[in-house]
């Protein structure tokens, strides 16, 4: 039951984004009936498994929610502003609800400010008040054949009132109406009959049992029994779900339905497993469990068994399409993963010292299958980035409602996908960037008529693959940076020299820096400084990059370049003396050869002539204090780091590696240039370097030195 | 028509049924068996052919069934089952009752159950 109330948890949430993003879109687009009906059916979804596994408040409120929006989907009233305010703060409340922890108070406040302000958008004569403050409940009006639902099954023993027949009632009208709830097979029971003697002729002494499978939910059921349920014994039990518990093709044995039923107690169970015979007729024989009881489970079995193949037969895609997995289980998959590419490693160095040729052709296939796998399981963990799209328009939505403004967001790319991780940590940066761009970057309506455009100002997201990396792109067409003031708030806080010529992207990169604000007002939203840091201490966590652009008055883009996974990256080995180094690939664009002649003719200013462009380098030897003897030729890695080519110098270049990233210890986590460490086939270290932030740290150091 | 009873010379006795073996003249059929199978040891009922039969109609017959069964006395009936049982037995969900009754040794119920 906890793994099904965790998969209910999951489940709701997903179902809640989904709710949230069809809920942003029908803004736009509010004489959309399917998504009317997809917002009417997430709540329906999260309403009825809601109630079957206890979260019964999440049950009631999202019951008075789709009630509205069943009247929305029957065209008894229309989608306006105030209906999508109140049910995006319904989402909200039943995402409170569904985190607060069962031994929690429930705060009901919201929840019933929430109902009050629907009840206002609905026609009174469709809510009849019960009482003062009861909350009104609405019959929830049929589901219709069409509509996807998902299919439960229920065990239903029905056990009238002797006298239902001069109530007026004959049972099989209610059997013949729960019939028209789904597929139902009915079991009547004969053995409460009395002999002829005791018989009162127009009592009633038969008992049913129903098995039912529809989509309907057991309020639909319980309905059916409404004016007999008092007299009556009704007991509704869900015994199969498409969604939940037991996705065997086959069902419980005859035994533990039995016993489910109460028709059989465990010990008897086990008493009559203990021979061997068929289990229903040693029951029948031992008289334990009447014939008739033993068929009624029979037809049980055979009803879901058969439901459950019907439903695999009908969506056999589905049913091996996907399976929900933990993610902690796909992280330990790709740590094993790491593990294999790095014995994968060893064995190749291994085999290739000792020049077996049969070992080397298993160590070339075990490196195949490793790079298959490695591909496989990284795949594992892609997930598309527009699940956090529609989080962003909502911020959107409220941040420009709050601030006045009128703003429309746009996103493209939304399919692209990212590794889960680096999904999960591009969330604050990107909250920081749009919460900026729509406080900072786009002007109040006034403002933009006043400059010649339109009123609605736009926020675009959207991303891309761009080789090994994906591009994010956070574009508005806002007010644009202002350059002077940038640049005089740069020199007032030293971050650059009033004298030196600093290109245009240099400047605007300085509005990452901690600290560092040119607002004049400090608001709820931004200006303090502190968002645009976090955005790049989060990005070079991600090692990632960030470029911006900007026009004055017409607004500014800023680009984040994100590696698809940061498990594994594909990374060129060097080495510096007895030491080994990694930089990843995505930036490498060619090695050459330093000579010493190359250095004398440099005189000391680290350039080299690469086919007549000058590029400076950097002589790792000489940072990372390496004595060992140099070789007589150098190696430089040049790679192009936001735009502009540096020169990294090395003793050899290795070759390409598949570097598995290991994370620093504590103490080294305050190392500039080093992102971490992989081990290598022989199990030797090596660090992997970050040249971005090597060239910063190597030019911070020339400046303050000069 | 309502129902009646008639005994034939061998001591069989033969309850019609008349058209309607409900809730509303459950009692009068129900004394009808009462007093055949106190005095007979087989009994036949003749359906209507098109009786209508009800929960209470089922009844009867399955009690009488049940008594004739605990007494060594035969209770069944004449010619083909009617529709109106047969739609009973169907809408009830009498059908997988009838498999094996317990009162008639396991085998399939006379009454409820699909004759040949």
């Amino acid at each position: 039951m906890e793994q099904a109330v965790a998969t209910y948890r999951e489940e709701a949430g997903e179902l809640l984004a989904e709710l949230e993003s069809s809920l942003l879109e029908l803004e736009e687009t509010p004489d959309d009936h399917d998504l009317i009906s997809r917002v009417f059916r997430a709540m329906h979804t999260i309403k009825g498994s809601g109630a079957m596994f206890g979260f019964d408040e999440i049950a009631s409120f999202t019951h008075e929610v789709e009630t509205v929006f069943d009247m929305v989907r029957n065209n008894e009233i229309t989608v306006t502003k105030q209906l999508l305010d109140l049910t995006l703060k319904s989402r909200d409340h039943i995402s409170y609800l569904l985190n607060i922890s069962s031994g929690e108070g429930v705060d009901r406040s919201e929840g019933d400010v929430i109902i009050a302000g629907l009840r206002q958008l609905v026609p009174q004569t469709e809510m009849p008040r019960k009482g003062s403050d009861e909350i009104p409940a609405i019959q929830l009006p049929a589901v219709s054949e069409t509509e996807p639902a998902d299919e439960k099954t229920w065990r239903i023993r029905f056990r009238p009132a002797p006298n239902i027949f001069m109530c007026g009632t004959n049972p099989i009208s209610l059997i013949n109406e729960l019939r028209g709830l789904g597929t139902a097979h009915v079991v009547a029971h004969f053995d409460e009959i009395p002999s002829l003697e005791d018989l009162v002729g127009e009592n009633c002494h038969i008992y049913w049992d129903i098995i039912l499978t529809g989509s309907r939910g057991e309020d639909a059921i319980r309905d059916v029994f409404i004016f007999v349920e008092d007299d009556s014994n009704i007991m509704i039990e869900l015994i199969d779900s498409s969604v939940l518990i037991d996705r065997e093709l086959g069902y419980k044995k005859l035994g533990d339905i039995l016993v489910e039923r109460g028709d059989l107690s465990p010990v008897e169970m086990r008493n009559v497993l203990q021979q061997q015979k068929r289990f229903g007729e040693l029951l029948v024989e031992q008289g334990i469990v009447s014939q008739e009881k033993v068929q009624s489970a029979l037809v049980e079995q055979q009803h879901v068994k058969s439901v459950r193949q019907e439903r695999a037969a009908a969506s056999p895609q589905e049913a091996a399409a996907s399976i929900r997995v933990p993610a902690e289980k796909l992280d330990q998959l790709i740590n094993l993963v790491g593990e294999m590419v790095t014995v994968q490693a060893h064995l190749a160095q291994v085999s290739s010292a000792r020049g077996d040729a049969a070992y080397i052709a298993i160590s070339e296939e075990v490196e195949r299958l490793t790079n298959d796998l490695r591909d496989t399981a990284l795949n594992i963990r892609m997930l598309p980035i527009g699940s956090t799209f529609s989080k962003f328009k909502r911020l959107v939505r409220d941040l420009s409602q709050e601030l006045g403004k009128e703003i429309e967001m746009e996103t493209f790319g939304a399919e692209t996908e990212l590794d889960k991780t680096v999904i999960e940590k591009l969330n604050d940066p990107l909250i920081h960037i749009i919460r900026n761009s729509i406080d900072h970057g786009i002007e109040t309506p006034e403002a933009r008529l006043a400059a010649g455009k339109s009123s609605i100002g736009k926020v675009c997201l959207g991303a891309e693959h761009s080789g090994d990396s994906v591009l994010i792109t956070i574009r508005d067409d806002g007010a644009g940076l202002d350059i002077d003031t940038i640049r005089a708030k740069a020199i007032e806080k030293g971050l650059i020299s009033a004298a030196a010529e600093v290109p245009d992207k240099e400047i605007f990169a300085q509005i990452f820096a901690p600290g560092f604000s040119t607002a004049a007002n400090v608001t709820s939203v931004s200006g303090r400084g502190v968002g645009m840091d976090v955005v790049k201490r989060g990005i070079d966590s991600l090692r990632g990059s960030i470029g911006v652009d900007s026009v004055r008055g017409r607004g500014t883009t800023i680009t984040l370049k994100i590696p698809l996974t940061l498990a594994i990256v594909a990374s060129l080995l060097v080495k510096i003396g007895k030491d080994h180094f990694v930089l990843p690939l995505a930036a490498i664009e060619e090695c050459v050869e330093l000579t010493a002649r190359d250095i004398k003719n440099s005189h000391g200013r680290n350039l080299a002539n690469v086919r007549g462009a000058i590029v400076p380098y950097i002589p790792l030897r000489e940072h990372f204090r390496i004595t060992d003897q140099r070789p007589e030729i150098e190696q430089i890695v040049i790679a192009d780091i936001h735009g502009t080519k540096v020169g990294f110098v090395v003793d050899h270049v290795v070759g390409e590696h598949q570097t598995v990233i290991k994370s620093l210890g504590k103490m080294y986590r305050d190392v500039k240039g080093i992102t971490g460490a992989t081990i290598l086939g022989d199990g030797t270290v090596a660090l992997i370097l970050d040249m971005g932030i090597l060239l910063q740290t190597i030019e911070s150091l020339n400046h303050a030195a000069n | 028509m309502s129902s009646n009873s008639s005994a034939l010379e061998s001591g069989e006795i033969i309850i019609t049924s008349g058209d309607q073996l409900n809730v509303e003249n459950a009692a009068v059929f129900l004394q009808h068996v009462r007093e055949a199978l106190q005095v007979s040891k087989s009994v036949t009922v003749e359906f209507e052919p098109e009786v209508e039969i009800d929960i209470t109609g089922m009844q009867i017959i399955c009690a009488a069934c049940k008594s004739a069964a605990v007494n060594g006395k035969t209770f069944s009936y004449k010619n083909l089952q009617p529709q109106g049982l047969s739609d009973m037995i169907a809408a009830c969900g009498a059908e997988h009752y009838a498999a094996n009754c317990k009162q008639i040794n396991d085998s399939t119920c006379i009454w409820f159950g699909v004759r040949p």
